[in-house]
C-alpha cells in the first residue's frame, strides 16, 4: 500500500484515551522503500518507544495516513474529495443528523434490551 | 410539580430549563465542506490536515435543554453546558408502552437507580411538557452565555424547584463521577457464556476466565 507520497512528511501524533496501543514500527519500511522521510510528532510527554521496536506502551491514537501507512485502518476512507452543488451538501446535512439520531436511538434500545433480558431471568 | 417560573432578572443557574438550543449533528466522514465558490463532500480528517479551519455546511435542531454548569461558573464562564430533555420513552425506552402507575413508577424509580445515565421531569404543562420527559446526561450541549441572556425571556421556560435541583445535582455528579470497569470480571466461564448473549459488543475474558 503506497500511501505516503510526499519525500518528506510530518505526521502528527494525537493522544486518545481508551485507545489500544499501536504498533508504528511497520511505518519505517513504508517510508524506506519510498526513499522518503517522516517526522512523528509527540504533542505531550509520556509517548514514548522505550523498547525501540515500535510499540507504543500506551493508548494513543495516531493521525489517519499514519494509521492507514500501518493498515491499523484498513477501512479509512481513500476517496477523494468530491463537488457537490449546495442543495445536495444541504441534503448531506440533514442526512447525517437524522442518521445520529437514529443510531442514538438504536443505542438506547439495546441497552433497553439488555435490561429487559436481565430483569426477565 | 417540581418547576418553578423565575423572572427574566434571575440569573442563568443550574437546573434551568432552556427551549430553542442548537443541537449539531455531522457526519465526519462526509462533511460537506464549503470552499471559495465550491462544496466539497470531504473526510474531516483529510480536510482538517490541509487547514487550520474548515468551514462546513451543517444541520442543527432546535431542542429543549437544563443547564449542568455550575451556579457559580454560570455567571462569568463564556459557554454554558446543557443536557438535552427528550420524550422519557425516547430517553429510556423501557418507558414505551407504560400506561399503568405500577409500571411507570417501577421505571422512574427503580430504573433511576440502575440506569444513571437519565433524569426524570415530570409532565407539567407550564413548562410545555404534556408528557414525561427526561435529561439525557449523554447528550451535552454547549451555548454562548452572552446569547442566552440576550434572550432570557424568549429562551427560558423555567426551572428545577429545590427539591427537584437538589436531586438533579447528585444525579448529573453521579453520572459524571463513574468509572469504567469490567463488570463481568469476576464471574466464571459459564456466567461470562450467559453475559455475552445479551451484551452486542465484544467481550473479552480475563485469563482466569478462559
Amino acid at each position: 500500500m503506497n500511501i505516503i507520497s510526499e519525500a518528506t512528511v510530518t505526521y502528527e501524533v494525537v493522544p486518545q484515551t481508551m485507545r489500544a496501543p499501536m504498533l508504528y514500527a511497520g511505518l519505517w519500511d513504508t517510508i524506506a522503500m519510498q526513499n522518503a522521510s517522516a517526522s512523528l510528532i509527540f504533542p505531550e510527554a509520556g509517548m514514548r518507544d522505550d523498547q525501540g521496536n515500535g510499540v507504543v506502551s500506551t493508548g494513543w491514537h495516531m493521525f489517519w495516513p499514519v494509521r492507514q501507512a500501518f493498515y491499523a485502518e484498513p477501512h479509512a476512507s481513500t476517496k477523494q474529495p468530491r463537488k457537490i452543488s449546495l442543495h445536495e451538501a444541504q441534503r448531506v446535512a440533514v442526512e447525517a443528523l437524522l442518521n445520529a439520531e437514529k443510531r442514538r436511538q438504536e443505542s438506547r434500545e439495546q441497552e433497553a434490551n439488555f435490561w429487559a433480558a436481565m430483569e426477565d431471568e | 410539580m417540581i418547576y418553578e417560573f423565575p423572572a427574566s432578572s434571575q440569573p442563568i443557574r443550574q437546573g434551568d430549563i432552556f427551549r430553542y438550543v442548537p443541537r449539531i449533528d455531522f457526519n465526519l466522514a462526509q462533511l460537506p465542506i464549503v470552499a471559495g465558490e465550491n462544496t466539497l463532500l470531504d473526510d474531516w480528517s483529510r480536510a482538517s490536515a490541509n487547514a487550520d479551519t474548515v468551514t462546513a455546511l451543517v444541520a442543527m435542531r432546535p431542542v429543549t435543554a437544563i443547564v449542568i454548569t455550575q451556579d457559580c461558573d454560570a455567571v462569568r464562564i463564556e459557554d454554558i453546558a446543557l443536557c438535552e430533555i427528550s420524550p422519557f420513552e425516547i430517553v429510556e425506552p423501557m418507558a414505551k408502552g407504560a400506561k399503568y402507575p405500577s409500571k411507570t413508577m417501577s421505571v422512574i424509580t427503580k430504573h433511576a437507580r440502575i440506569n444513571l445515565k437519565w433524569f426524570y421531569l415530570p409532565p407539567d404543562p407550564r413548562m410545555g411538557f404534556a408528557n414525561k420527559m427526561a435529561v439525557d446526561f449523554q447528550s451535552v450541549l454547549r451555548v454562548s452565555r452572552l446569547y442566552l441572556d440576550q434572550y432570557l425571556s424568549q429562551m427560558r421556560i423555567g426551572r428545577l424547584n429545590e427539591m427537584g435541583a437538589e436531586h438533579f445535582r447528585e444525579r448529573l455528579s453521579e453520572y459524571f463521577r463513574r468509572y469504567p470497569y469490567d463488570e463481568w470480571y469476576p464471574l466464571d466461564k459459564a456466567e461470562l457464556e450467559e453475559y455475552r448473549k445479551n451484551k452486542p459488543e465484544p467481550i473479552e475474558p480475563f485469563s482466569w476466565q478462559i
